[in-house]
C-alpha cells in the first residue's frame, strides 16, 4: 500500500472515548478487542478494550494516519510495549465526564512514564463543554508534576478534523525534538 | 492458589477450583491453570510449581490472546474461536473459551512439551474431562 503512514497511539482511562474516536475516523473498518465488562457499578460501560483498537485515518493520498488504542484497565499496560515500536506520538485522552480526570490521568501519565518522556505526547480533554474550562488548566498541572511538556487541547475525538489537528501538533513537537 | 478480585462467579469458585486442581494434579506436566474473565479480569489460578507472574497481569494477557485471536478468524472467514495454541520450543499455552453457552470465561493453561496435547484438538480432548 503506497504513501506515507503516520504511527499514533491513544492511551487514557477506560471510557475516554478512544475506541469511539478510532471507530470513527478509520476510513477503513476498524479492529476492536471490545469483549463484554460485567460492570460493578452501574454507571460503569458494558465493553471494554482487552488488546487493541485499530484504525486508519486518511490525510490525503500520499498520508495516512494508524491509530492505536489501547486498553484503558492497568493490567494491560504492557500492550503499550507491544504497540510502541515506530510510534510517531502519544494522544492522551482525558475524559471530561470522568468522576476523577484528573487522578485517572496522572495514573495514565505514571504507569507510561518511561516511553512517554522520550516521544512527542498531546493531551486531548475529550467530551468537554464550556464549563470544563478550568480543566485544562488543572491537566496542565498534573503534566507539571509528572515532569512532561505537551499541548493541552478540548477537542471531539469523533471529529476527523480532530485528529488531524492533534497529528499536526505531534509533528510540530517531533520536529522541534529533531532539530 | 490465588483467588483475585471480585467476581459474580463468587459462588462457583469451590468448583472453578476443583476443576483447576484436576487439571494440575500429580505429575501431569500442566504448569498452571488460570480461569479468568474475558474483560481480563482473574477469577482463581492454581499452579503445580511457583510462578511469579502476577493473575491479575496474566489473566490480561489471556484475554488479550483470546481477543485477537478471534478477531483475526472473524476478519479474514468470519470463523468463530474454539481455542487458541501458542507453542514454544518448552511449553505449550492454551487459551479456551470455558463456562456455558456464552462463553464468558477463559481458560489459560501451560503445560511443559511433555503434554500429550499434539495439536489443540488433544489438547482439548486433554482437558475437557478434567472441567466437567
Amino acid at each position: 500500500m503506497p504513501g506515507q503512514t503516520y504511527k499514533l497511539v491513544l492511551i487514557g482511562e477506560s471510557g475516554a472515548g478512544k475506541t469511539t474516536c478510532i471507530a470513527s475516523v478509520s476510513d477503513i473498518p476498524p479492529m476492536s478487542t471490545d469483549v463484554p465488562h460485567i460492570a460493578l457499578r452501574s454507571s460503569d460501560k458494558t465493553t471494554t478494550t482487552v488488546a487493541f483498537d485499530y484504525g486508519e485515518m486518511i490525510l490525503d493520498e500520499d498520508h495516512r494516519l494508524l491509530l492505536y488504542g489501547l486498553p484503558g484497565q492497568s493490567e494491560f499496560d504492557f500492550m503499550f510495549s507491544v504497540v510502541q515500536e515506530g510510534v510517531l506520538g502519544v494522544v492522551v485522552v482525558v475524559d471530561a465526564l470522568s468522576d476523577a480526570p484528573l487522578r485517572r490521568l496522572a495514573g495514565t501519565l505514571r504507569r507510561h512514564a518511561a516511553p512517554l518522556q522520550d516521544t512527542p505526547l498531546v493531551v486531548v480533554i475529550n467530551k468537554a463543554s464550556a464549563a470544563h474550562s478550568q480543566l485544562t488548566v488543572d491537566v496542565i498541572e498534573v503534566l507539571k508534576r509528572e515532569g512532561l511538556v505537551g499541548p493541552v487541547l478540548s477537542a471531539d475525538l469523533r471529529e476527523r478534523s480532530s485528529i488531524a489537528a492533534v497529528f499536526h501538533l505531534i509533528t510540530i513537537i517531533a520536529e522541534y525534538r529533531h532539530g | 492458589m490465588a483467588e483475585v478480585h471480585a467476581t459474580p462467579y463468587q459462588a462457583s469458585i469451590p468448583y472453578f477450583r476443583r476443576a483447576l486442581e484436576e487439571i494440575t494434579r500429580g505429575s501431569d506436566p500442566v504448569t498452571f491453570a488460570l480461569l479468568s474473565h474475558r474483560d481480563g479480569r482473574p477469577i482463581t489460578m492454581c499452579s503445580a510449581k511457583d510462578t511469579t507472574i502476577p493473575p491479575a497481569k496474566l489473566a490480561a494477557m489471556t484475554s488479550a490472546v483470546a481477543a485477537l485471536s478471534a478477531t483475526i478468524l472473524r476478519e479474514v472467514s468470519q470463523d468463530q474461536q474454539a481455542m487458541t495454541l501458542i507453542e514454544g520450543r518448552s511449553g505449550l499455552f492454551l487459551v479456551m473459551p470455558v463456562h456455558g453457552q456464552a462463553k464468558t470465561l477463559l481458560l489459560g493453561t501451560h503445560a511443559s512439551r511433555d503434554t500429550p496435547w499434539e495439536d489443540s484438538s488433544a489438547a482439548l480432548a486433554w482437558l475437557q474431562p478434567k472441567l466437567r
